[in-house]
């Protein structure tokens, strides 16, 4: 008897690890190990740890045991921040506007390019997270998209499939304001007729939902997405040009009753005051200082945008441009945001992470670094907002999405190979 | 009584001694005043904890004394006078002012813009180019931008109110021979009070600019005589300057103003700005160099990278810029699509002189933003604040009066709260001629 049994108990142990072999693999946690950890929601924390579960954070902090079944990746002197949001960006695409000024059915999936450069830029500078959006000169410019920047199709890159509506205020090619708000206010009277309509005839809706894409009815097409908009299925992302079409835009919002995401132009510093008292979510032009010309004195004034808002208490958030040296990227908006030294290091970080999120109302998901959101951060080698700061990883839904050391671009750029 | 008339003498005398003696201290008083308002009037007192003076040396809280817009003193002591006034900067650091060593910005208001068609054979969007172009002729060496300047143009505070105190102006590209350009400080009343240096380079362009708009227009337009591709630009270049080598033995009385510059170009009087982006204008450039022995330098040269030993070799110095260019999806076919944003750093490597510049894609209120951007790819700040301060001096031929903080030089300096090359960090006052300025404001 005791023969046999010591020959069989190696067998019975293996066989059991054979047994639940998968659910050993399905349980693998990662923890990351870092000198220090930006959560923004909650503060800095020092020899921090993060735990990845099925790409989603399981837990941060600095006192934590690790499982016995994780894999550890220690990154010893380097320093975590969330991943960052860019609220706003028309790029990924050729062209940014239709030509016709009231297009609120066309969406932005059918233009993205998800082999443009700008998605490769977007992740090496440390963005996460982008709401891809038409451009500023059509009035109704159709709906956005909430992407991360990897993925062979948009349908792999999709976050949130409707975003918002994009609206231009400001005037399109050839139109002036008033006739601009003459055309949106028709627009959404049409619209709230047509809701009525719909109402009443319950079934006709049916029928519509079922039929897709191109063989709904013209109705459907052309006032659903502003219909969607009243109900509160989605933002408008309204863009102001001038100060006095915050206050239109703001105005038109509340008579239709839709909530709105304003981006503004550099000189809309000058409705601070009306922002702050209505509390508007506001994106900042991606030019944050403003050279003002006194057409008498002949003076030209320079303003720091972001410190004037910061000053009057609004929250916003920054969007970056890459076609401009000076707001080339998010980090560096952050940089330039902070360089009047009104802003501290921890608001602008706040400005390119959480408060976008909030903006785009996705704050459950992306943002910062909690228990329960997806694990998107970035790995720095040094404190971030330097000159010398480099990117060395960024996690997608804890995965390493980015490796400075397997950037291509990068190695193209310093290898001696391309120069002759 | 005769006593009594000595005394009246000595009276007189005394009397005489007494007026004497006020008016010397009359005069004393006054030249005293005057001394002292004259001293608060145009003296200028800094104590700067760190100050990067231009030409790599670093030194820790030094006292700078500024009069009558030139620096008068740099160093650790200086004898305390009553009154002194002495602003401290002491968390601060001061470098000289940066200078723009092609900077494209609008100089005059009134400036006549240009469609440019960048794309060969295909329609692109038209830029609005703010660059001054005379087109009276392919060949305009004689005009100077001096003329046409105005110094309350907008874009000259937007330069100093980012750190630009000194700009290399030249007309614009759309013909071979441009014109001359200036040297300008970016604050002041006049282009007089402004100029630094006129006719300092002759610009010429090379590729595929001075041919467009060839097949543009009427008949009768002066466009439609326009050379249509390089071969016509490099005919229209040596044609001008063997016209002059033929006449070698007219005396300059008998020369228009044209032929006169050209005869400065081939004495080495002044050197030639090649504006040659693509690698076959830079090698034409040096083609003709042997051919007619100029001394040239070279601009926003894209392809530069691919003639370092040439150009170390024959000692050109390089204007390069922008140094950042995004790109989207492009057709390799434009002569900026070659740019590589390592330039700075392989001219530095290599050992070329080289100075920064700006185009109509980057503003001059984002200069330091380019050179924060070459730091970022692996340019030692060093090398970077040389490019901007006295290489750009040296490239220019004014460095006997700017590009570093020295004694006997132009009182140009910033002085940042922070490293120059942090975005983060604040540029707190511009001091351009001895006059303080707040930029922030």
């Amino acid at each position: 008897m005791k023969r046999k049994s010591s020959i069989f108990k190696p067998f019975i142990y293996a066989f059991f690890v054979v047994l639940f072999f998968p659910l050993f693999l399905q349980c693998q946690i990662v923890a990351i190990k870092a000198k220090r950890v930006y959560t923004v929601s909650h503060g800095v924390i020092e020899n921090a740890m993060i735990f990845i579960r099925e790409g989603k954070i399981e837990d941060v902090g600095a006192n934590l045991e690790i499982p016995w079944n994780a894999e550890v990746i220690d990154y010893n002197q380097k320093i975590i921040v969330p991943g960052l949001i860019e609220a706003h960006a028309a790029r990924g695409y050729d062209l940014a506007n239709e030509t016709n000024p009231l297009t609120p059915f066309v969406t932005i999936l059918d233009n993205i390019d998800s082999s443009h450069d700008a998605f490769k830029t977007a992740l090496s500078d440390g963005v996460t997270t982008l709401n891809i959006m038409p451009g500023n000169n059509t009035i109704l410019g159709g709906r956005g998209a909430i992407i991360k920047p990897v993925g062979l199709v948009v349908e792999d890159m999709l976050v949130v499939p409707d975003s918002g509506l994009k609206v231009s205020v400001s005037g399109s090619i050839a139109q002036t304001r008033m006739g601009v708000m003459a055309q949106l206010r028709r627009y959404f009277n049409e619209t709230k007729e047509y809701m009525d309509e719909k109402d009443k005839g319950a079934k006709k809706e049916e029928e519509m939902v079922s039929t897709p894409g191109f063989f709904r009815s013209p109705e459907y097409v052309k006032y659903e997405s502003v219909a969607d908009l009243i109900k509160g299925r989605f933002k408008a992302f309204v863009y102001c040009q001038l100060p006095s079409d915050v206050i239109r835009a703001f105005e038109l919002a509340e008579k239709y009753g839709y909530q709105s995401v304003y981006l503004l132009g550099p000189e809309c510093y000058k409705a601070a005051d009306f922002i702050a008292a209505n509390k508007l979510k506001v994106i900042l032009d991606p030019e944050l200082f403003y050279f003002e010309k006194d057409p008498i004195r002949e003076e030209t004034k320079r303003i720091d945008v972001a410190g004037v808002f910061h000053e009057k208490g609004v929250d916003f958030a920054l969007q970056s441009d890459p076609n401009r040296i000076q707001a080339r990227s998010l980090f560096y908006q952050a940089m330039k945001a902070m360089s009047s030294g009104l802003i501290s290091a921890d608001e602008a970080l706040k400005a390119i992470t959480l408060v976008p999120a909030q903006i785009l109302g996705i704050e459950t998901l992306v943002g910062s670094i909690d228990k329960g959101k997806l694990a998107n951060f970035v790995v720095l080698d040094k404190e971030p907002f330097m000159t010398s700061t480099k990117i060395e990883f960024v996690y997608l839904e804890g995965k390493v999405a980015y490796d400075r050391a397997k950037d291509e671009k990068l190695k193209e750029l310093v290898s001696e190979k391309f120069i002759y | 009584m005769f006593i009594g008339k000595n005394r009246e003498r000595i009276a007189m005398v005394r009397k005489k001694r007494k007026i004497g003696a006020r008016v010397f201290l009359f005069i004393f008083l006054l030249s005293f005043s005057s001394f002292c308002f004259g001293q608060a009037e145009d003296s200028l007192y800094l104590r700067v904890g760190t100050l990067l003076k231009g030409d790599g040396q670093i030194l820790k809280d030094v006292v700078v004394e500024i009069r009558n817009g030139k620096i008068l003193y740099v160093g650790k002591e200086l004898l305390l006078k009553k009154g002194m006034n002495i602003i401290e900067f002491k968390d601060s650091i001061a470098t000289p002012g940066f200078i723009a060593a092609n900077a494209c910005l609008k100089a005059t208001e009134k400036t006549k813009e240009v469609d440019l068609l960048l794309r060969r054979g295909r329609q692109f969007s038209p830029k609005r180019v703010p660059a001054l172009n005379e087109e009276e002729s392919e060949s305009t060496p004689e005009i100077n931008l001096l003329h046409a300047i105005d110094p309350k143009a907008e874009d000259f505070e937007k330069a100093w109110r980012s750190g630009v105190t000194c700009v290399y102006l030249a007309p614009g590209n759309l013909n071979v021979f441009n014109g001359t350009g200036t040297v300008l400080k970016t604050a002041g009343k006049s282009p007089q009070e402004m100029l630094v240096r006129n006719e300092v380079h002759l610009k010429v362009t090379f590729g595929t600019e001075p041919a467009t708009g060839a097949s543009r227009g009427l008949q009768f337009d002066l466009r439609r005589r326009r050379p249509q591709n390089r071969m016509g630009i490099t005919f229209i270049f040596r044609n001008q300057l063997t016209d002059v080598l033929n006449k070698n033995d007219v005396p300059d009385s008998e020369l228009n103003l044209r032929e006169i510059m050209f005869r400065r170009v081939l004495k080495k009087e002044i050197p030639l700005r090649i504006r040659a982006r693509s690698y076959m204008d830079i090698m034409a450039a040096l083609r003709m160099m042997e051919e007619f022995g100029y001394r040239w330098i070279l601009e926003d040269g894209a392809d530069a990278h691919k003639y370092l030993d040439d150009l170390k070799k024959n000692r050109i110095p390089v204007v390069y810029g922008p140094v950042y260019k995004p790109k989207g999806r492009t057709d390799f076919n434009s002569e900026e699509d070659s740019y590589l944003p390592q330039t700075p750093l392989l001219l530095a490597k290599k050992g070329i002189l080289f100075a920064f510049q700006n185009n109509e894609q980057s503003p001059i209120n984002s200069f330091r933003d380019e050179a924060i951007f070459a730091v970022q790819i692996g340019l030692s700040r060093e090398a970077a604040l040389k490019a901007l301060t006295f290489d750009a001096a040296r490239i220019l031929g004014v460095e006997d009066r700017l590009g570093t903080i020295e004694k006997g030089k132009d009182a140009d300096l910033l002085i940042f709260k922070g490293d120059p090359f942090e975005p983060a960090s604040l540029l707190e006052k511009v001091i351009i001629n001895g006059k303080m300025f707040d930029p922030n404001k």
